[in-house]
């Protein structure tokens, strides 16, 4: 039976823009809620600036909601939409880096390695500094950093762009073995084509979720 | 479509209006403190100048850093959007003629702050002159600032290249008694000369302004030049370098461990920075002390618990208070970049396990330890043509200088930003070490200089440079309370953008 590993209730996030007296107000999201259980692959989809990644941000810690309440349970992954990294590190250091700060061993790191490079094929740059790679080699990294510890809840903000058409094949094979194997995947898709790839879809409109 | 994209990018400059109000205030700041300072500088180094003319010069010079700066940040910020708009079919020479328009409005608010401060301090005699003089002066390190911005993409480096040239320029051009081979090929020579109203006789006949007009064509032809190549399509620069692979451990002090080895990466593989840390206090403090005469200046010192007035030789007290002045220059820019440069990706590893305190205390230690770089190769250099009366005292106040200003680097940036932060570290450390607390201007600080943050530090430098026993235990509490009051300060300010 799924056990629930993630719940948010009533989030509430507005920015405030601007300096006296132009300053004002934004309203993102106005209570939004949600729900992802273990080995189930949920997709939060919406128009471009409705709030998804802010929700995100919000439900990883990046960024404190106003009001609401957040219960995550076990470890969680996280990928920005934009890839963060150290522009002066390699692929491997920052594996290295990463895998510590999660609090692997060393073995666990290597396995962790491989099993990034051979999933999403880029062990070739394993040495490259951030700098040098390209768009679709900085995402593949972006994403193998939140995939290291087989967390038990992963968040992924448009994980895929940047992709070409095999490595997007791919991301969605490493994601349905997630799930099988029991983690809580919540993806932010724009893509209508993934629908089915999902087990449940959330909208998120006018700053609230409404679950297709 | 040039007007249209001016207007685009100076509004862009414009959404951060902390840039702009900077860019007129620090100029004001800096000609209506520094000018009678550096008139006495002037004045102590035997320049030719007269010390009203003198005060005329650093309009020119404020203007010309402001101008240099922020023509960097303003090309280097927008280089891959400018590439994209050329590649849209948009020709070349109008996105470079646009986007020099729009860095000469900057420099020209640049000259207009600084015109107008020097107006309020002094009575300009020939205004023509002087705007003429200024103009060009922030002309030419407006042209450097894009040169730089176009190539080098360490806002980092690029920050420190342009500062350090100017400083050479100033402090060893002809108003500082600059009258070598040499320094007449600094861009700001003549253009000082002009400012000053002094008669060159190496100006031939062209004259100052001829010469001072070819620096600036010849700059702005490079500038040009530089911004088109720089948006120009091409090949992939550089070749993806090979790295030895080093497996972790994964205790919580191995955890540290690699998150301290991967920020010291980072660090050191900013080569140019290298070269700039331990390049700079060699030539700056090895050049301050061969220019300064070895005349006697009165130094207010403590020595037995009592104030005594000491006759010391100016070359001693020159080459004595670089240490700091150096040391705290690059200490407060490494703590700004260091800092501003991984914000973003520290964050999301805070998102880890590991947690914000941890990786606050790993960037602490790597500013501290380039701070401590800075200042070693500072004592090593100094050590050549000055021997302190007390070694310890001397290094103890130099790590206290270090540690503080870095420091203040780190809670400048996520206040003010880059570009912001960069104009206050251009102020701050010249104002508090090199002039309120330089005793080369007055035997003892101002009253005013004894609130800033590194009065404690140097009145314990200028005891350990020439007394043979310690006596500034208050000056040194003073120092230490300044340290862990800014440190903390610089703490919470990173660990706030880490972690909220």
């Amino acid at each position: 039976m799924n056990t629930t590993i993630l719940e948010a209730n009533e989030i509430h996030k507005s920015y405030t823009k601007g300096v006296w007296p132009r300053r004002r107000r934004l309203e993102v999201l106005s209570g939004a809620s949600l729900r992802v259980a273990n080995g189930e692959i949920v997709g939060l989809v919406g128009e471009n600036g409705s709030g998804k990644s802010t929700l995100m941000k919000v439900l990883v810690g990046d960024l404190q909601a106003d009001d609401g309440s957040i219960d995550r349970a076990g470890s969680f992954g996280y990928c920005p939409q934009t890839p963060v990294l150290y522009e002066r590190l390699t692929c491997d250091e920052h594996i290295d880096l990463f895998g510590a700060a999660h609090g692997l061993s060393v073995g666990e790191i290597e396995r962790a390695r491989r099993g990034a490079y051979d999933s999403l094929d880029f062990a070739h740059f394993a040495d490259t500094w951030v700098q040098d790679l390209s768009g679709g080699t900085r995402s593949k990294l972006n994403l193998a950093l939140a995939m290291l510890h087989d967390p038990d809840l992963l968040f992924l903000d448009e994980p895929y762009a940047g992709f070409d058409w095999d490595t997007y094949l791919k991301f969605w094979e490493l994601t349905a073995r997630r799930r099988d194997a029991g983690s809580g995947l919540l993806i932010i898709s724009h893509f209508i084509v993934d629908e089915d790839r999902f087990d449940r879809i959330y909208d998120l409109i006018d700053g609230r979720i409404v679950e297709r | 479509m040039t007007t249209r994209l001016i207007v685009a990018w100076l509004r862009e400059h414009s959404r951060r209006p902390l840039n702009l109000a900077l860019l007129v205030a620090v100029p004001v700041v800096f000609v209506v403190l520094s000018a009678g300072a550096l008139a006495d500088f002037a004045d102590i180094l035997a320049g030719d100048s007269s010390r009203d003319s003198v005060e005329l010069a650093t309009a020119g010079w404020a203007a010309s850093v402001l101008a240099g700066v922020g023509a960097f940040f303003h090309v280097a910020g927008s280089r891959q959007a400018d590439r994209r708009l050329a590649a849209t079919g948009l020709k070349a020479r109008v996105v470079v003629a646009s986007r020099m328009a729009s860095s000469a409005v900057l420099g020209l608010l640049a000259v207009a702050a600084s015109v107008l401060a020097l107006s309020v301090r002094v009575d300009i005699a020939n205004p023509g002159r002087v705007l003429a003089a200024t103009v060009i002066s922030a002309a030419i390190y407006l042209g450097i600032g894009i040169i730089v911005g176009a190539f080098v993409e360490s806002e980092l480096n690029g920050s420190l290249l342009i500062v350090f040239a100017w400083m050479f320029d100033v402090f060893f051009g002809p108003a500082m008694g600059g009258t070598a081979l040499l320094v007449r090929f600094f861009p700001l020579h003549y253009p000082t000369l002009i400012l000053t109203d002094a008669n060159s006789p190496h100006a031939g006949v062209f004259g100052n302004f001829g010469i001072s007009l070819a620096w600036m064509t010849l700059i702005v032809v490079a500038a040009v030049a530089s911004l088109t190549f720089g948006i120009a399509p091409r090949r992939r620069r550089r070749r993806p370098r090979r790295l030895a692979h080093t497996a972790v451990g994964t205790a919580p002090s191995h955890r540290r461990v690699e998150t301290l080895r991967a920020a010291w990466r980072e660090l050191r593989r900013m080569p140019v920075m290298w070269v700039l840390v331990i390049g700079l206090p060699v030539a700056f403090i090895s050049a301050s002390i061969a220019v300064t005469p070895s005349d006697p200046t009165p130094v207010s010192l403590r020595e037995g618990g009592r104030e005594v007035l000491s006759i010391l030789s100016m070359t001693d007290v020159h080459g004595a208070i670089m240490v700091p002045i150096t040391v705290g220059f690059l200490a407060s820019l490494a703590g700004l970049f260091v800092v501003l440069d991984s914000a973003e990706a520290d964050r999301r590893l805070s998102l880890t396990p590991i947690g914000g305190v941890e990786i606050l205390s790993v960037r602490m230690i790597v500013v501290a330890g380039a701070s401590l770089l800075a200042a070693l190769v500072s004592l090593l250099v100094t050590a050549i043509d000055f021997t302190p009366a007390q070694w310890g005292g001397f290094i103890l106040a130099t790590v206290l200088v270090a540690l503080t200003y870095g420091a203040i680097g780190v809670l400048v940036g996520p206040i003010f930003g880059r570009l912001g932060g960069l104009y206050i570290l251009l102020v701050l450390p010249f104002i508090d070490i090199g002039m309120a607390q330089n005793p080369m201007f007055d035997a003892s600080p101002p009253e005013w200089g004894k609130y800033l943050p590194s009065h404690g530090a140097i009145r314990v430098l200028v005891d350990a440079a020439f007394t043979p026993s310690f006596d500034e235990f208050g000056a040194t509490l003073l120092a230490l309370a300044w340290l862990a009051g800014l440190t903390t300060l610089a703490a919470t300010a990173f660990h706030r953008i880490v972690t909220t």
